[in-house]
This record gives structure tokens, sequence and C-alpha cells, in this order.
């Protein structure tokens, strides 16, 4: 305790140098890692950053011929235009509930998952069903949502399946309060076996004799799992949480145009697809950019909440 | 060490890469050399335009017919073409860079502010001058037809690309309404002239023929060239009257399009999953036999007619006229050919030799550059049988079993800037001409010709459209289906109002006196 | 003392039953979720061999082929293209794999260091790539300006490291007991060996899961390629069968403004050329999985190490 106090009342410049002389030093001891670190930021650097003055986009009129620098600047009237449409808190509205539910069930459904295959114990059948849960994630969204659409459509499978209840048909892809669970319901279907394949990995690195040992304590199923498998698996579960909580505001366009109609835009109308709308009445690279900016510093916000959070409960961070 | 060992192989790796990069880098800088330098004397055309490749022809480069017109003219073209799908972007990155194509097609006029000011950014020509100079027959063209030449020019009076232009300047309408005539028969009644008829006819379908989706109807509750809307003496967006332009379904007609559209969906006579069904939906409901009537394009009538043969041989398609609300009056809105057929080609000012291009363009509007567009080359893809030209087996009956719209881009052009006939196909079938002839008796007066923006107008125009589609969109929908009742009709034109629809309407009806003021000699 | 034990007698016989309707509880569960899983590619595989009127007019679920027909496969063979695309991917998939996945290896190494000074500001570079970018058109002047377009390494270079698989592999990695890297430092192993003689094969199961997930993203990826390649020689297969798809279903949509109706294709045949397609191009890279999922056997950590 006391040496850390005497550390941090040292004087500024004292501070300054030491920090530099600590670099150097980490350099020199590292010196190993830091060359492996060199593609990597020559990677990010060449690719991700140098481009990124391209948000400057979002704050002109962009003219192609101009290019981004030579582009008139306007301020935040892209944002204001987002901001001032009657239709900002709704499109916000929904894409923070629908990406929200989705974590909501599909997170917890590829963990179920991989836990659900790992108390199988014919490993034959485990590595078929695994293939083919794996599967949907291949076939085209268009597919899968045409597919969907005759499913729910007056004289589709759903009706006719609930008819033997009573239930009078309707078409499920104009009822507005029914589109959130359709879109979460298919999007678990696509790719549940796909987003458990990485606590699959993940499990598949727990020491058996650890399993050995609990059932010699006479730990049953339940208890091993609970006391041996989830902690295993925390760490990734912890970091592929923040990353998806980081995505909550990012609501990809495609699905929802294939699945959404106006009658139920009051609950499936995103931002994304308004964005894709108005793009269609003239190309808005300007708008689109500032509209993008806005989505990530919600979500880059969003992550670093979540992992300072993390950090505090469960120790585990991203940095 | 080991470790040692992976790092020189990863470091060898990498360096054999970035030479293989630096090989290439060198090679697709002598081929564009290449492409500039005319090294037989000959003008080389750098042509940038979209095409939709198949296994007979994968770029225009291959074409029989262009080749004979590098023969005719002494003009090699070097085809671009970008990957299909998404040519915006491409024509967008496109102009990010330097240097342009001497040529493009088709995309050049989604420059962001219009045409005219891509003549003043300096990036296309303005070829006034030229084609005064080196471009007779298409100068001709301009001279005897007022509206192509109003259609070809912007509010500045700057000509700016060579368009397809029809050679028949009454081209005939190719969208309109189609019903089962073997029902009709059955039933013993006529085909439908008025909204009332239509009524009776598609309850009678319902009724009798059991019909799920006596009508199968346009996703968005307004059929987008304006059939049944149009009875109702407006148009199914932005239209004129007299000149005068209006919005339709912020008229009080629509109110009675809504009420009727209400009162069929209620009654079932409008297909009830309309909202959710896509075109192969469509294509589905009516080639499965469910359906009674429906609005289409005559090519497609054709491939319906085909499939629904497959399984109940009677079936058969019959056009019938746009209806109108009392028997005999003329509704005012259709599907137009315009005179400027689209497909138009600029010239940018990377070109280093434009008379040379428009001399070029200029012949693909002359009397034989009007064959080899159309027909291709005499005696290889066609004869003249009885001074008709006729396409040969070689088009019409591939000896590769393939269909004509596979094989013709390799014998003639199929869309492009040329004089185009549009009979200059194997032939139509008696469907197809019975949908022209009925389709085309609707008149035109409410269709608004396409009109330019200035940069200013297509930014408001876009900043409101977003939230006034939207909005409208919604409600028609939902007035349709009768989830809001229309006694919220006046609160709907209200909050359109409130969008500031009127500020479109302004801008339209300027751009569209704009439009009429040109002056086209 | 005898009641105890009853019950601690009835205790187990529950367990042992509860543990027997667990099983087959999951079983029957997994048979039903394979059933879901597997529908919609029996019903691409149905479409694409199904008599296209037919299909043009059948509603709702399919159970086989309605009639038989190859000819949607035979259209789309008959491309010459598809084979130079088939080869062209395979190149993309297998060099832009071990390219992507070494250095992805690499960085997740350096990020798991615990003692590095400059761990959270990379953490914090890679982070942040995941949600800001300067989006299409410097990307695109980027990659001009390195000589890069038009040439292979486009489409393996500008999307080397995937920020996302970065910190999952580094997840994995950070889990590898301390004491093993200890060891082997004092037996004066480098940082190269560790990572490669001891990380990685510990790690074996999520090296894997990078391998699938690279591959998958290569083989499925087109638009680097539609926006960095002029030469169409160099197209992958997506490109192709994607341009194949469009020119059926955009066609119309891009032509209806302007053209008109006698431009579309006589095409009862667009829907099996879609199915045939995705059957094409799903299949080839559906068969990579069982090899990965062999690395996702219980215990090979301890496997590895004794190794």
């Amino acid at each position: 305790m006391e040496s850390m106090e005497q550390v941090s009342t040292k004087p500024d410049n004292k501070k300054k140098k030491t920090k530099w002389e600590m670099l150097k030093k980490d350099l020199k001891k590292n010196k190993c890692i830091y060359l492996m670190a060199i593609p990597m930021i020559v990677y990010f650097i060449l690719f991700h950053y140098m481009p990124m003055y391209g948000v400057l986009i979002s704050f002109k009129d962009f003219n192609p011929r101009l290019g981004i620098w030579k582009s008139p600047w306007v301020g935040l009237k892209h944002f204001g235009t987002f901001f001032n449409s009657i239709y900002f808190k709704r499109t916000l509205k929904n894409t923070a509930l629908l990406s929200f539910y989705s974590l909501l069930w599909g997170f917890p459904a590829a963990i179920i998952l991989a836990l659900l295959l790992n108390e199988l114990k014919n490993e034959k059948f485990k590595r078929r069903i695994q293939t083919i849960t794996y599967l949907p994630h291949f076939i085209s969204l268009v597919v899968i949502c045409g597919l969907i659409v005759d499913f729910t459509s007056t004289d589709g499978l759903i009706n006719s399946i609930l008819s033997n209840f009573g239930v009078e048909p309707t078409n499920w892809l104009t009822k507005p309060e029914w589109f959130r669970t359709i879109y979460i319901g298919s999007g678990l279907w696509q790719s549940i076996g796909w987003d458990s394949i990485i606590f699959l990995a993940a499990l598949s690195g727990i020491d058996p004799s650890l399993y050995e040992a609990a059932k010699i304590d006479g730990a049953g199923r339940w208890k091993q799992m609970l006391h041996i498998t989830l902690p295993a698996l925390a760490p990734t579960i912890i970091v592929m949480f923040i990353l998806n909580i980081g995505g909550l505001m990012s609501v990809g366009a495609q699905k929802v145009i294939l699945l959404y109609n106006p009658l139920t835009w009051e609950t499936s109308d995103v931002i994304s697809s308004y964005v894709y709308r108005k793009g269609v009445q003239g190309a808005e690279y300007s708008f689109s950019t500032a509209v993008g900016l806005f989505e990530s510093l919600i979500g880059f916000t969003l992550l670093i909440i979540a992992n300072k959070l993390s950090k505090k409960i469960t120790e585990e961070s991203l940095w | 060490m080991k470790g040692k060992r992976v790092l020189s192989l990863i470091l060898v790796v990498m360096l054999i890469m970035l030479s293989m990069v630096g090989c290439k880098k060198n090679e697709t800088f002598t081929s564009d050399q290449d492409a500039e330098g005319g090294a037989d004397g000959k003008v080389t055309i750098k042509y940038w335009v979209p095409f939709a490749s198949n296994q007979y022809i994968q770029s225009l480069n291959e074409s029989e017919m262009y080749k004979e017109l590098e023969e005719r003219t002494g003009v090699h073209v070097k085809f671009i073409h970008p990957a299909e799908g998404e040519e915006m972007e491409q024509f967008n990155l496109m102009l990010n860079s330097k240097e342009l194509p001497d040529v493009i097609q088709t995309y050049a006029g989604q420059y962001k502010g219009g045409m005219d000011k891509a003549i003043e950014d300096g990036v296309y020509l303005r070829l006034n001058e030229l084609i005064d100079q080196h471009a007779p027959n298409f100068k001709k063209l301009l001279e005897e037809d007022p509206e192509l030449a109003r259609q070809t020019m912007t509010d500045k009076g700057n000509i700016y690309a060579f368009p397809l232009v029809g050679i028949d300047p009454d081209e005939p309408a190719w969208w309109g309404p189609v019903f089962r005539g073997d029902w009709l028969e059955e039933l013993d009644l006529e085909i439908p002239n008025t909204i009332d008829e239509w009524y009776n006819v598609l309850t009678q379908f319902k009724e009798k023929k059991n019909a799920k989706a006596p009508l199968v109807f346009s996703s968005r509750g307004i059929d987008p060239y304006g059939t049944i809307i149009s009875a109702f003496n407006i148009g199914p967006g932005f239209y004129k009257k007299d000149n005068v332009v209006k919005y339709g379904p912020m008229e009080p007609e629509f109110k009675e399009y809504l009420a009727t559209m209400n009162k069929w969906y209620n009654e079932d006579l409008i297909d009830k999953d309309f909202p959710t069904r896509d075109s192969n939906g469509r294509a589905t409901l009516i080639t499965s036999g469910d359906a009674g009537a429906y609005i289409s394009e005559y090519a497609v009538v054709d491939q319906y007619q085909a499939a629904i043969a497959a399984t109940d041989p009677n079936a058969k398609f019959i056009a019938a006229i746009q209806p109108s609300l009392k028997a005999g009056e003329k509704v005012n809105y259709r599907v137009v050919n315009e005179r400027n057929g689209g497909y138009e080609a600029v010239i940018t000012s990377s070109c280093k030799n434009p008379e040379a291009v428009v001399k070029w363009f200029d012949y693909a509007y002359s009397q034989e550059g009007f064959m080899l567009f159309n027909y291709g080359i005499e005696g290889k893809s066609y004869n003249m049988v009885d001074g008709e030209p006729q396409f040969t087996d070689l088009l019409t009956n591939n000896p590769d079993g393939l269909d004509f719209w596979t094989v013709c881009n390799k014998y003639k052009l199929e869309v492009g800037p040329y004089l185009r006939d549009y009979k200059a196909v194997p032939g139509f079938t008696d469907i197809d001409l019975d949908c022209m002839e009925q389709w085309t008796k609707a008149g035109t007066d409410h269709v608004i010709p396409p009109v330019n923006f200035t940069p200013e107008e297509s930014e408001t125009y876009s900043d409101i459209m977003g939230d006034v589609a939207t909005f409208k969109d919604e409600m028609v929908l939902k007035f349709i289906v009768g989830e809001v009742p229309l006694s919220e009709f006046d609160n709907y034109v209200e909050q359109l109002k409130a969008l500031e629809i009127e500020k479109v309407i302004d801008i339209y009806q300027e751009a569209l006196n704009r439009y009429n003021n040109r002056k086209t000699n | 003392m005898s009641i105890n034990e009853s019950s601690k007698k009835a205790k187990l016989t529950r367990k042992i039953t509860g543990g027997k309707v667990f099983d087959l509880f999951n079983v029957i569960l997994m048979i039903l979720l394979m059933i879901i899983c597997i529908y919609p590619m029996l019903y691409v595989l149905f479409a694409s061999l199904s008599d296209p009127h037919l299909l043009m007019q059948h509603k709702g679920l399919l159970y086989k082929p309605l009639g038989f027909t190859l000819q949607g496969y035979s259209l789309v063979f008959q491309n010459p293209s598809i084979m130079k695309g088939f080869l062209n991917t395979v190149f993309y998939v297998v060099v832009g794999t071990i390219i992507s996945v070494l250095l992805t290896a690499m960085s997740a190494y350096v990020l798991a260091q615990d003692d590095l000074l400059l761990k959270k500001p990379l953490m914090l570079m890679v982070t942040i790539t995941m949600f800001f970018s300067g989006g299409l058109i410097p990307f695109f002047l980027q990659v001009q300006r390195l000589g890069l377009r038009n040439t292979r390494w486009a489409l393996i270079f500008p999307t080397v490291i995937s920020a996302w698989s970065l910190i999952v592999l580094r997840t994995a990695f950070k889990k590898v007991p301390k004491s093993l890297i200890e060891s082997a430092k004092i037996d004066g192993a480098n940082d190269f060996t560790i990572l490669f003689r001891i990380v990685i094969p510990v790690c074996k199961a999520t090296m894997a899961v990078m391998v699938l997930l690279y591959a998958v993203g290569q083989w499925n990826s087109w638009f680097n390629a539609l926006i960095f390649l002029d030469d169409r020689s160099k197209y992958p297969l997506q490109l192709i069968l994607r341009e194949i798809l469009i020119s059926n279903d955009m066609r119309e949509m891009m032509n209806l403004p302007k053209g008109s109706a006698q431009f579309i294709q006589a095409d009862a045949y667009k829907a099996l050329i879609k199915y045939s397609t995705i059957v094409i191009s799903t299949l080839p890279i559906l068969c990579i999985y069982p090899f990965v999922q062999k690395y996702f056997v219980k215990g090979n950590m301890m496997g590895s190490l004794k190794e």
C-alpha cells in the first residue's frame, strides 16, 4: 500500500521519464513479441486507420469528382436530417429492441446447444448433428426469407398447423406484433449451429481429469456442468458477450427488407432499412456515412461500458 | 532453432508475395498503355458499360456486330464491363479516380447534381457543337423530333449524351391488366372496361371459379403505372393535369380509390397476402390457376401462358383495357416509352479524340447503322425476305439450343445508344399483339415527362420524400386492409402537408415549366 | 439410520432415472433440431432438380423433387467462367486462409501477453476498427495506391486479419496454462517456438475454428473482387455465380424504368438456375467442416501436451 502511494506522488516529469524508460525496457525485453506485432500493426494502419479519414464525408456534401478532401463542409447537416426525421425515434427503438431480443434469445441458445451436444454420448450422432445444424448458415438469406414468407402466408404451413387448433388463418408477416418473433426465430434457426461452434471448440479444451475427479466426489452431471464446464467456458462467453453488446446498434438491412412490408414498419423499420429506402431516392453517401458514424459511436460506447462492467464483476476484459 | 526457421519461412513467403504484387502492377501498367495508344493509327475508345454476360457471350469485345462496325468505321472499341449487381457503386468509385474511360454508358445519368453539374465540373463533355459538326444523322433526328430534342438536352440547353431512340415514335404500351379469358367465356362475361364491371367479374371469379386471388395486386397497394388508379382521374404518384403538377396520393379522388380497394379487399377480391407477395410469389399464384386477373407486361404474360398450359391446357390469358369509372371514359395515365429511351452514353473529359467518338456514335443512327444494330450482318444473322429483314436460324433456332435472348448480343445489340426498332425480334405472339393494342388505348396526358432537378432541388426532394414515401406507403396499406378507417383520410393529407409535400410539388412544377420552355431548335 | 439410508437410495435412483430421462429428452430435441435445420438445404436441393414449370406453380413445402431434371446444373456449367472461377477461389481460400491464420495467431499471441506494456493500446487499436471505418471510397483508393488493384492480392491482404477472430483467438490463447510457457522459457525457447510448439497445439480446436472462419469467409466473399478486379479471369466463383443470379433477377428491375418488356428473357429456368447455383456454391465448402470437427474431440489439450 505505502509503496503504491509513493509512486503516485512522484513529480510529473520524473514519472514521464520512467514511462519512457519502462517502454524502452519493455521493447527490449519483449523484442520478439513486438516483432510479431509488426504485421498486425502494419495491417491495421494500412487498411483501417489510413482510410479512416473517410468519416469526414459525414460532415461534408460528398461529390465524387471533388473527392473527400475537397468536397464542401456542411457541418452537422446530415446528422440533423436524421435526428429531425419523424421516424428517427421509431427506427432507433426498433433497432435497439430487435437486436436486444436477438441477443437475449440467440446468445444463450448457442451456448445451450453446445452444452447439450457436450452431453451426448454417441460421438457419431453428435458429429452428425453438429454438421447439420450448421448447414442453414450457408443458405442465402434470399432463400431462407422466401421460405419464411411461404410458411407465414395465409395458406402457409404455420396456418395449416394452427387451424387444427381453431386459429383463424392470417398472414403473420403483416402483423407488427409478430415481426420480432419471426425475425428472431428464423435467425435462431439459421445461426444456432454456426454460433455454437466457437463454444464447442472451447469445450474440447477442458481437461477430462477434472470430470473424473468430480465423478469420484459424487457430483452429478448437473453439478459437473455448473462447476466445471461453465467456468471453463466463462472467458469465451464473456468476450463474445461483450463483442455482441458492441454490435447492438447495428442490424443489417438485407433480412429486414426481405421480411418487412409497410404494414409492419411500426416494429420492423430499423435504421439501416430506413437509410436504404432513403438511398433509393438518391445516392446518399454523406447521409449514410453520418448515420453509420452515429451507430458506431453508440456501439463503441456500449462496448466500453460492457467491458468496464465485466472487468469489475468478473475480472475478464478485452483490455 | 525451430522458431527461427518458421520466422524466416514467413518472411520469405511475404517477400515472394510482395514481389508478385510488384510484377502484377507492371503488367497492368503496360496493358493500360496498349489500350491508350492506337499503335496502328486506329482510334481506340475505352467504353464503360454494364453488360449481362452469359454462356454464349461474355463481353461486348466478342460481339460480331462491333467487329463489323470496326471494319466499317475504323474505330476500335475496348469495352470495360463492371461486375454485375453493384454498378452504381462502381460508377461512383470510378468517378473518384483521375483517369476516366472515354465513354460511360447507362449509369452516366446518376451523376450527383445532374448533367449540367457534370458538364460544369468538367467531367462530361457538352456535345452540342460536336453534334452540329460531326453527327449529321443524329442531328437530323433531333431536328425532326422536337420531343426527342427536348429530352436529350438539359434545362441549360446542353446536349449531354447519345440515347437509345425508338424509330417508332408511338411504341405501344407494355404494361397493363390481364384476365383469365377462359373463365370469362365460361361465365359468359365480357372483358370488363369499368371499375364496376371489374368488381362484377372479380366477384364472379371469386364465387363461381373459387379463385383464391381474383386480382393479384401490387404489394404497395398502387399499381406503379397507374392501372385502376387512373380510373379515378389521378396518377399513382406525381402527375400533371393541364401542366399543373399534382400528387395523386393526396388528391380527394384518392380517397375514393382507397374506399374501392378496401371494399375489394374485404370481399376477398384482392389477394389476401398482397403486401408480402414478391414477384415470384405472384408468378406462382398466377400460374397455379388461383388468380383471375393481374397487371403485368406482355413478355411475362407469354411466360405465364406457357407455364399454366402445363397443368391447365384450357387456360388462356386475355388483355383488357385500363378500367375507367364510366364506360367509354378515357383514362390518362399509363406506361410511356419516352423518346429518350435511356441507356445514355456520355463522352468524358478524358477522351482525347471526341470528334472521332461522336462520328462513331452517329453511325448508329444512320440507315446502315440501323440495320447493323437491329439485325446484325446480312447473310449471317439476317436475310432479306420480301424486302423485310428476317433473322436466320443462328438466332431463332440456334444450333446450340440457346434461345434468341441469349444469343442476340453476339450479332446485334439489345439495348444501347442507337436507333432501335422494337419489332427487331423474332416475332410477337397473338397475346403480345393483343396486349399492345388494348393497353395503348389509355392516354398519357397525365404523365410527367423526364424533367431535371437542379442540385439544390434534388437535395430537397430526397430530404422530403424519404419520410413522405414511408408515411404514404404505410398509410395506404393500412387504409386498404382496413386497419385505419377512411375517416382518417383528412388527417393523412394534413400529415403529408406537414411533411412538406407541397414543397416537392412546387419543385416538380418548376422543373416541368423549365422542361416545357426548353428551346429545341 | 435406516430411514436415512433408504432416502439416499431413493435419491440415487431418482438421479439415475433423471439422467436417463434427460438423455432421452436431449436426443429427441437434437433430432428435432436436425430435421428443422436440414430442411432448407433439402428444399434447395429438391428445387434445383425440379421441373421448372411445376416448380413455378408449386406452393409450400417440397418433400421431393417435382419431376426430375439436371438442366439447371447444365445451364450453370455451360458458363465457361465457372471452372476458372472455381480454381481462382481455391487459390484465394487456400492462400488467404494460410496467411490469415498465421498472422492472426501471431497477433493473438502478442495480445495474449499479460506483461506487455503496450497491450492495452494495441487491443484498443484492434477494437476500434470493429466499429469505425472510413467507408468504401478511401478504402478503395488506399488499395489502389498500394498497387494491389486488379491483382489477386487485393482479395487477400485488405481483409487479412479479422479483428473479431483475433479477439476470439486471443481469449483461447490466454487460457493456456502459464506454467507450460514458463517452463519452456526456462528451457530457452523463444516466443516463436512457444507459439508454434506449445500455444497453437494446445489451442488446436480454436485454431481449427479460425481455419473454418477464414476459409468460409474467403469462399463466400465477392464484394472486394467486385470493386478491386477488372480482369474477369481473376474473378472468384462467388462473383460469377452472383452474376448469374443477378442477371436473372435484377435485369428486369434494372431495365424496367426505361427499357421495355420484350427484353426479358424467357426464363422459367430462372428459379432452377438460382437453386442449382446455391447448391454448387455451398457443397464444396460444406466438405471442410468434418476436417475441422476432428479437432473438437474432448481432452485433446492433454494429448497435445504429452506429445
